[in-house]
């Protein structure tokens, strides 16, 4: 483990000349208020005068465009912010560090989506879902916070993000090794997931891609939800929704059978597949294929039947392995993830019910009484932590977001939603 | 181990003024004498020479010496005087020129392991101020206090180990982790005073907000020719706001520290004022609440079973539906919650005179506007 | 304070696009006169072939005119060359067409409720802050409707698309990234018609309606043709929260409906009297439920339905017919369409265009924002503003320094520094905590 890169990164950019690429007009704008930041007041005024005249005086090649109102405000957020050095770079979207103008101590996660890449109906609909959802999703302390979005000259979105500096689960359960953690710190982050996802359907809003790393974690230990590319409303009864959601590993059999109507239930079943990990440090069920995921979920929770799912033979494709595996009972599960404690092993169990309408809801977990029992959760300032955080954000957000390795191919176009648009 | 005794040879306590060859403890300065003090022998005769001392008394002899009088065992310090058993194991040769700096950094090397806690034991950072001074007096007592008070340290010093050892051993176990941490406990005070910094900025930012919508309403009620108290009244009482909530935060404090006064021994033992019991792992304020402390129940409607439309209701024996784990229960609460949130939300009312910072969204978009809009005529001609 | 409100006033509905009457005309007002002052100056330099400093035009070009033949008349803000510019109203006059327009369209196409409003609204939205004499309307719909589909759908088949309204991908794309750039990046629209549901459930389950469901089928179609209509062809969804429009247009399907669902709601009386405000007995849970749910946020409540109401009665299901009218588009549309055209911003107009400059100018600065990077020239210094603590940074640096220094135990000489310096400190201490003031700021 060489140098932590999380304690001084924002060194790297330049605080005391932040508009040394400006041209020299711009700088009365700072001199005159001090103030070149927010739009309201006076101050934009100026500032947008100055903006105004930038393009002019930069570049004098024949095509140059003056801004209007619109793009005045877009100048105006985006010089809120200071773009720093690259954290990764992906086909779908580079992810940079930034910080506010106005306090450079304040870091922002900057990623920048390219819009132009790859699909050519537009604007991505992975950065659109994120987008729409993440304006409204605003406050709750484990979704992840979008600040700003601006555009940059060549039209690339910029969604300036919270800086998550300390990695994500993922991280953090794998490296057996070096990260050690109990009980209470299960209990901890466990909290802060159901938290999100309550609050996400609280909002009437499915994340549909929850798994270890889309669960970032902030400097004060806190777990932040992230990527919502997956993510849609709740539908209305009539309306079919796409099966091909969730990464294979996280998703509930209803998706695998391919229901069309579905609910909450199905990041329920990601959540306690998380849980699940999280206790044995390993992916829970890691199928490599479709096929191969049904028959982890029949070996190791049971074979979905008409006695305990009524109606799941009706499904699509629902295909099970011949052999039927009866449903486990708690006991069961108590060798395996007995580490969280009979109450803990009471809630995982009621997130794997293989019928989604005998699932637990986020609510009626939250309400469980495993986490009053001992030991209690872990403070988040007191959480196990791992550097290299850093590098790890940037390469969790400049994934494509909700991309799912092995659907999005040309049979995921043709399966993707249709219904609504009748 | 049994805690080591002073040279035999009476330091002057305190001394600052030392003899040129010996220290303040009278113990003698390395590089000052070329000779060993046991076999006379001269650096000039032997440049190889090496002198070794160990920690029971700090006399210096030559490895010569050493080999020769402990290579069969224990035996006593050859120094006049000095009665202390050595052993051929414990002699090292001495980092520092100055034994007596050898000296006292062995004694804080083991203060320290006894007294190992760090800050993250204690209430507030006063109180680990404090206990740092208090190791501090007990180890200044053990380097430089006269015989009597060194003995006292050394006892109160012992006795504090026998005591906490499951404590000393914990915290020495969570030590090694913490040279691991430590890097990165600078990283999380840095986040932590960055966070305060924006907090500020973001106060001082929400004030100018305040003032300058203060400003446009006056602006505003100037123009429509009245008078303005009214605003004024307004940023009065935010501001008193602020006053209030600052004072409850002082008069939280004080009471924590009042708290931690109380918890405070008063004689004769060592006692460590606000440390943190090891029970109360999470924060003290209040049980856990799984739901973060949100409330999202709403309170102008409530969610019965009587609740049914006949467009949903044909839907409920739908197979897809029902296996697939449609939730006729989300989708009933979601339609209730729209036809009821924001029923009381009014926007002229709100966004004239501004609820939070949203007024601000809406002058900037002007202001924005403004830049190039009506008066941008005038500015392209002047 | 209700949850439900606070929730609402969370949406990006309330916080970026809700407006009061004088806000919202205001911005179009200044929207229409940035518009006219961006495509003077535009027209103006315009003739000019794209050379030297053409487009360059900076106040001297204009006050100091160059040896063009319409000089502009330095007193007045209109020259023989300039066009006759759209009013404010006019401009609205044009959305309001357009948005029936879109209406239609995808009325048509059989498009939901929603991603039918959803299109008319972010066409609504986008022409608050551009005139329409910068962008063509005529283009920005179809580029509305299909964006639309895409955030409600999640996807959409541009190729289909391009197929059913003859338009090209280009054409269609060229103003999609104008077009959220307009939004301000906030893609959800709040509808009423859920809303609309939620509410038959709950007047349904009211013991004495069970009696009578078919008046409240016949309510709940009629109120849902009003939302399908006059709440987009008016300003209702900047002015008026989706549950305040359900229940106007509620009110105008059956008034007596809309005012039972009230008056269920808002039922709370604290005392015999009408009065809520008299506190007392059951102290604060009555009166935040008053507040909540009592009489006057009740009559509140009400006021705003009937100023919905009446802003939606001007629109009525039954002007659809009044848009598709040739004679009123003869007399009233076609002649300001010809007015656009005239006073068109030359260079904003054609989007197809406008994209490739856009792109070509991107091109140039070779992706500058990645340049943004401001190498670690400064790296010392700036470490040095993180690490100080502007808050009070000297108590705490001082404690700070402090811990560390006598936590070296390898530093003998620090700690016994230390040690001496703060002798006397210490000893008083003791006596008095209070004098230990230094770490009582850092506190």
């Amino acid at each position: 483990m060489a140098v932590s890169p999380l304690v001084y990164p924002p060194q790297t950019t330049s605080l005391n000349s932040p508009l040394k690429r400006q041209p020299p007009s711009s700088s009365q704008q700072t001199s005159s208020n001090g103030t070149p930041n927010f739009p309201t007041g006076a101050a934009p005024l100026s500032a947008a005068k100055a903006i105004l005249h930038q393009p002019q005086e930069k570049t004098s090649p024949p095509p140059s465009l003056t801004l209007d109102p619109i793009e005045q405000m877009n100048e105006l957020e985006k010089r809120k912010y200071v773009k720093g050095r690259k954290l990764g770079e992906g086909t779908y979207a580079n992810v940079y560090l930034g910080h506010s103008r106005s306090d450079p101590s304040s870091l922002v996660a900057i990623k920048k989506i390219k819009v132009q890449a790859q699909y050519n109906d537009g604007l991505a609909p992975d950065a659109v879902r994120e987008l729409k959802h993440l304006q409204e999703l605003r406050g709750h302390p484990n979704i992840i916070q979008l600040f700003s979005v601006f555009s940059s000259k060549d039209q690339n979105l910029n969604l300036v993000l919270e800086y998550l500096p300390l990695g994500d689960l993922e991280m953090l359960i794998k490296d057996v090794d070096h990260v050690r953690y109990g009980a209470g710190d299960i209990k901890a982050w466990m909290g802060m997931l159901t938290r999100a996802v309550w609050f996400c359907h609280e909002n009437y809003v499915l994340h549909r891609d929850i798994k270890p790393n889309n669960l970032l974690i902030a400097a004060d230990g806190e777990v932040k939800l992230a990527d919502f590319g997956l993510a849609r409303g709740f539908s209305d009864p009539g309306w079919r929704m796409t099966a091909t959601v969730i990464t294979r590993w996280y998703r509930p059999p209803e998706l695998l059978f391919g229901a069309r109507h579905y609910s909450g239930a199905v990041d329920i079943w990601s959540v306690g597949m998380v849980f699940a990990e999280l206790i044995i440090r390993t992916a829970y069920l890691p199928g490599n294929t479709e096929v191969e995921q049904i028959g982890l979920i029949c070996k190791r929770i049971g074979t979905p039947t008409e006695d305990n799912w009524p109606g799941v033979t009706q499904l699509s494709q629902y295909t099970v392995p011949s052999e039927i595996t009866p449903v486990w009972g708690k006991e069961a599960f108590m060798s395996r993830f007995g580490a969280v404690g009979s109450e803990g092993v009471d809630l995982l169990v009621r997130t794997l019910a293989l019928d989604p309408k005998r699932r637990i809801t986020a609510r009626e977990m939250l309400e469980h009484k495993w986490w009053k029992a001992e030991p209690k959760p872990t403070r988040k300032e007191d959480l196990p932590r791992k550097s290299g955080g850093e590098e790890k954000m940037g390469a969790d957000l400049k994934r494509r977001n909700g991309v799912l390795e092995e659907d999005r191919g040309s049979k995921v176009a043709r399966k993707l939603d249709f219904g609504a648009m009748r | 181990m049994p805690p080591p005794r002073p040279p035999t040879s009476a330091p002057r306590p305190g001394g600052v003024t030392a003899a040129p060859s010996t220290t303040s403890d009278g113990l003698p300065t390395r590089d000052a004498d070329d000779m060993c003090p046991v076999c006379k022998t001269i650096r000039y005769l032997n440049r190889d020479m090496e002198f070794l001392v160990n920690p029971e008394c700090y006399h210096s002899m030559c490895t010569a010496c050493v080999n020769r009088l402990f290579d069969d065992g224990p035996k006593q310090c050859p120094y006049a005087g000095c009665r202390r058993t050595l052993r051929r194991k414990g002699f090292r040769a001495p980092f520092f020129g100055d034994l007596s700096v050898e000296r006292e950094v062995d004694i804080r090397r083991r203060v320290s392991q006894v007294f190992n806690q760090v800050e993250d034991d204690f209430q507030t950072l006063r109180d680990y101020n404090n206990y740092l001074q208090m190791v501090e007096d007990l180890t200044f007592d053990l380097v430089h206090g006269d015989e009597a008070t060194r003995h006292k340290a050394e006892s109160q010093l012992s006795a504090w180990e026998a005591e906490h050892r499951t404590e000393i051993e914990r915290n020495r176990r969570a030590g090694r982790e913490q040279d691991e941490q430590s890097r990165k406990r600078l990283a999380a005070e840095a986040a932590a005073a960055r966070q305060r910094r924006l907090d500020a900025i973001r106060e001082a930012e929400e004030e100018k907000l305040e003032k300058i919508k203060i400003k446009e309403m006056e602006i505003d009620s100037l123009e429509r020719g009245q008078p303005l108290p009214d605003s004024q009244r307004v940023q009065l009482k935010r501001r008193g706001n602020k006053a209030v909530e600052a004072v409850a935060n002082l008069a939280a404090n004080s009471s924590a520290a009042a708290a931690a006064m109380a918890t405070a021994d008063t004689v004769g033992k060592l006692s460590i004022r606000g440390l943190k019991e090891k029970k109360r792992e999470p924060r003290p304020e209040g049980p856990y609440d799984p739901f973060g402390g949100l409330d999202l129940t709403p309170s102008r409607y409530k969610i019965h079973g009587g609740l049914s439309h006949p467009n949903v209701d044909k839907y409920r024996s739908d197979k897809g539906h029902v296996t697939g784990g449609y939730s006729f229960d989300e989708y009933t609460s979601r339609a209730m919650f729209e036809a009821f949130a924001g029923l009381g939300v009014f926007i002229e009312d709100e966004k004239e005179v501004g609820v939070g910072l949203v007024a601000s969204e809406v002058v900037g978009m002007g202001a924005a506007l403004a830049a190039v809009g009506g008066d941008g005529v005038k500015m392209e001609l002047d | 304070m209700a949850t439900e409100d606070a929730r609402y006033r969370d949406s990006s509905q309330y916080r970026l696009w809700s407006f009061s009457p004088t806000q919202l005309s205001a911005l179009r007002d200044k929207t229409n006169a940035a518009a006219r002052a961006r495509i003077s100056e535009r027209l103006l330099s315009h003739p000019l072939p794209a050379s030297t400093t053409a487009a360059a035009t900076s106040k001297q070009d204009l006050s100091a005119p160059t040896s063009h033949a319409n000089t502009p008349d330095p007193d007045g803000n209109s020259t023989p060359a300039l066009p006759e510019f759209l009013t404010p109203a006019e401009e609205l006059t044009l959305v309001g067409y357009y948005t029936s327009e879109i209406l239609r369209a995808s009325e048509a196409l059989h498009y939901a409720d929603e991603i039918k409003a959803t299109a008319a609204m972010f066409l609504k939205r986008f022409y608050i802050t551009n005139s329409i004499m910068t962008y063509p309307p005529a283009e920005m719909f179809f580029v509305a409707l299909f964006f639309a589909c895409k955030v409600d759908t999640g996807h959409v088949n541009l190729a289909e698309y391009t197929k059913i309204f003859n338009k090209s991908a280009e054409e269609i794309l060229a103003g999609e990234f104008l077009l959220c750039q307009g939004l301000r990046f906030a893609f959800d629209v709040k509808h009423p018609y859920r809303a609309l549901r939620g509410a038959m459930m709950e007047l349904a389950s009211l013991e004495d309606m069970k009696r009578d469901l078919k008046r409240l089928d016949e309510a709940e179609a009629k109120a849902r043709r009003v939302l399908q209509f006059s709440p987009l062809m008016t300003d209702a969804y900047f002015h008026y929260t989706p549950s305040q429009i359900m229940l106007a247009a509620l009110s105008l399907a059956d008034r007596g409906l809309a005012e039972r669902l009230i008056q269920e709601t808002f039922h709370f009386v604290p005392m015999e009297g009408n009065e809520g405000d008299g506190g007392g007995g059951d102290g604060k849970g009555n009166e935040e439920k008053a507040r909540v749910i009592g009489s006057q946020i009740r009559d509140k409540v009400l006021g705003a339905i009937e100023g919905c109401r009446d802003m939606l009665s001007r629109e009525l299901p039954e002007r659809k017919e009044h848009w598709l009218n040739k004679q009123v588009i003869k007399t009233q549309i076609t002649p300001l369409r010809k007015k656009l055209l005239k006073c068109k911003d030359p260079e904003r107009w054609n989007l197809v265009e406008l994209q490739k400059v856009r792109r070509e100018q991107a091109a140039k600065k070779m992706d500058s924002d990645d340049e943004d990077d401001f190498g670690g020239r400064d790296g010392k210094k700036a470490k040095k503003e993180e690490d100080g603590d502007i808050f009070g940074g000297d108590l705490g640096h001082s404690a700070k320094k402090r811990k560390v220094s006598v936590k070296k135990e390898e530093d003998p000489f620090g700690g016994a520094m230390v040690k001496k310096e703060d002798l006397f400190g210490v000893k008083v201490k003791k006596e008095e905590d209070s004098s230990f003031g230094g770490f009582g700021g850092a506190l």
